[in-house]
């Protein structure tokens, strides 16, 4: 089934002044709504530009925007329209987090909306929540560290209940742990129906997040689509400033040296594991869907039946629940719990309910690379 | 951390900071003309009491270092300033002191001398009163009130941005001497000065720059020409207005009254041996 594009960016060239070389020229890029599309390219090479033209700031000299289907209107209501809808996380906090107050700045946004007051106040308080920053509300943000200034930023975009979340370099000075919790929280909003849109150079932790990717070279959209298809024409990604993930390098030689054919391709560890592992008999993964409330609960009760077997943590709210307890995998744990499936051993994931669809997508996937999970989901 | 990390911490963390904004600029601003307005050296020495408690109440004791050092230079300009005024008294009156001081031909008179004391705990009246403002109003809060009493938009916009970003560009601007010191860019007169020329126009055109990005971050914010608040401060009650016109005439007249009953020189004399 085609999905209909939620933005559409047709023969767009853009200068950001008429004396000056043009940032975008004749671009064009579909993003589909829903999706998630990771925007690679090398420093320069516009992504920051083309994120500022999805949302109007930039006006394109010549070619037009196209948002759900109709052209971008430049006035100060469409406008408002347009940005109410798609929110921007900047790559530096400090650029966008304008307030003195955590809670302060998370309520500009939709302040501006013009909101009445008690939707801005649970808007804020869940955006808070989202990026487990509630107990900062009312902390001034120069106390904040970077990573936390961070999930501020986030916050305040979150707070808009977009419907298109771009996000310019989320993961750019963050520490690993952080960086897990943005692509959860990019996840946890795509289960929602957000299409999001991440530009970034970690080509690792994309490889294993995007639905589509598009790389921007020289002014233009060089490549949109699987990425697979890109990474197979060396030469070409080199040319647009990139480099393969390291999951695809170790594919190719494998499969390389073991004679098989590469696709397809393993997007994360789990699906490596489970297409040249040499144990094909699954091991188990019990799932267990659970929220902030019931999870230590749920976690003793599964733990108690199973004494031994690793846990895995997926998710804000049962990380947060589960932080005293003895959790083996706290982050990236569905990649985790799955690896050890695919290599014949037990574990236990304690996820927030809203990525079941994502964990059992998951098992779903792992059935191409002929691994069968056996997966038991305790609710 | 920042002088405005300082000062914002201070204001959001003040005991003062849910009073009305307009009627506390109102109350200080009433107590300080009253000041002006009487000859008295009890009135200033009253409002100059009252400037001191509501900084230890709005602070909760803890003014910062930085604060703290700001006033203790306020209070040594004040005393320079105050001393210069002593001492340059009118040359028909008789003087206690006369003579040559330093470049200064010193000529100190009682009026002087009590004029020179007067002014003095004015502006250190002045400056409390003010601090208690200050360090109890966050700027946003500042500007919604100026806005409440429809001042112009842009200019309450330009206090937000002006204070949001000034800061910001001095930080930027420290960074920078730093990092030309780590360079041995202070090796030398000419090259200091090189230094501190080049560190102020990078941050010149940093300005620029941030200028720009931060236009274009808050656009992505539907920003439309307004700073909004989400805890809105408490508007000006008549309270307000009744307690400052109430103690403001209260004041003055006692100051009338009490014009002359303190003579500093009599203070001084047994002292100073005068």
């Amino acid at each position: 089934m085609k999905t209909a594009a939620i933005f559409e960016l047709q023969d767009v060239s853009f200068a950001h002044n008429v004396n000056m070389p043009t940032v975008l020229e004749n671009f064009n890029l579909k993003i589909e709504e829903g999706s998630r599309t990771a925007i690679l390219g090398a420093n320069g090479a516009g992504k920051t530009t083309m994120f500022y033209t999805l949302t109007g700031v930039n006006k394109p000299q010549q070619g037009q925007v196209l948002y759900k289907g109709e052209p971008v209107e430049y006035t100060k209501e469409g406008l408002k329209y347009l940005r109410a809808d798609a929110a921007v996380v900047l790559q530096n906090p400090d650029e966008q987090v304008f307030c003195s107050l955590v809670e302060e700045d998370v309520a500009f946004g939709p302040l501006n909306l013009d909101l009445p007051r008690d939707d801005v106040e649970r808007r804020v308080r869940k955006a808070l929540r989202d990026v487990r920053m509630t107990e900062y509300a009312r902390r001034p943000i120069q106390q904040l560290s970077g990573g936390q200034r961070k999930r501020v930023a986030i916050a305040g975009a979150l707070a808009m209940e977009p419907k298109v979340m771009i996000m310019d370099e989320p993961t750019a000075g963050l520490d690993p742990q952080a960086s897990m919790e943005v692509m959860e929280l990019a996840e946890k909003l795509h289960l929602q129906g957000v299409t999001v849109m991440i530009s970034t150079h970690d080509v690792d932790l994309v490889y294993k997040w995007a639905d589509i990717s598009s790389v921007l070279c020289n002014k233009k959209v060089e490549f949109s689509g699987n990425i697979d298809e890109f990474y197979s024409d060396l030469e070409r990604v080199h040319r647009c400033g990139q480099l393969s993930p390291a999951l695809y390098n170790m594919n190719m030689d494998v499969s390389w040296m073991n004679g098989l054919d590469p696709a397809p391709f393993p997007h994360n560890r789990c699906e490596f594991i489970a297409k040249f592992g040499k144990n094909r008999a699954s091991g188990r993964l019990i799932c267990v869907p659970a929220c902030e409330e019931d999870a230590c609960q749920k976690y003793d009760d599964v733990t108690k039946d199973l004494p031994g077997v690793s846990v895995g943590v997926y998710g804000s709210d049962s990380r947060f629940a589960l932080r005293g307890k003895d959790v083996e995998f706290k982050f990236d744990a569905m990649d985790e719990c799955y690896t050890c499936a695919a290599s014949g051993q037990d574990s236990i994931l304690i996820y927030d309910s809203i990525y079941e669809e994502t964990i059992k997508g998951q098992a779903e996937k792992l059935k191409g690379f002929g691994m069968d999970v056996d997966m038991e989901v305790v609710r | 951390m920042s002088e405005t990390a300082d000062m914002d911490e201070l204001a959001y963390s003040s005991r003062m900071v849910n009073w009305s904004p307009l009627g506390k600029l109102f109350f200080v601003l009433g107590l300080m003309i009253v000041g002006l307005l009487t000859d008295s050296l009890i009135v200033p020495m009253i409002t100059f009491t009252i400037g001191i408690f509501l900084m230890a109440y709005s602070t909760n004791m803890k003014i910062p270092l930085i604060i703290g050092l700001a006033i203790g230079e306020a209070i040594l300009i004040m005393i320079l300033g105050s001393g210069m005024i002593s001492i340059l008294g009118d040359p028909n009156d008789p003087a206690f002191w006369d003579g040559h001081f330093l470049w200064f031909t010193v000529h100190m008179t009682e009026v002087s001398f009590n004029k020179a004391w007067l002014i003095f705990f004015r502006a250190i009246a002045g400056v409390t009163l003010m601090l208690a403002f200050a360090s109890s109003t966050p700027i946003p809060h500042l500007a919604h009130a100026f806005k409440s009493i429809r001042c112009p938009p842009e200019l309450t916009e330009l206090i937000v941005l002006i204070y949001r970003y000034a800061f910001l560009l001095l930080e930027r601007f420290l960074i920078m001497i730093d990092a030309a010191q780590c360079r041995l860019g202070y090796n030398g007169s000419m090259t200091a000065i090189k230094s501190y020329a080049g560190a102020m126009t990078g941050t010149f055109i940093f300005s620029m720059e941030l200028a720009e990005k931060s236009e274009n971050a808050l656009a992505c914010r539907n920003y439309h020409g307004y700073f909004p608040i989400f805890h809105e401060p408490p508007k000006m009650s008549i309270g307000w207005f009744v307690l400052t016109i109430g103690l403001a005439v209260a004041l003055f007249f006692f100051g009338r009254y009490s014009a002359g009953w303190i003579n500093m020189v009599d203070v001084f004399a047994p002292i100073l041996g005068w």
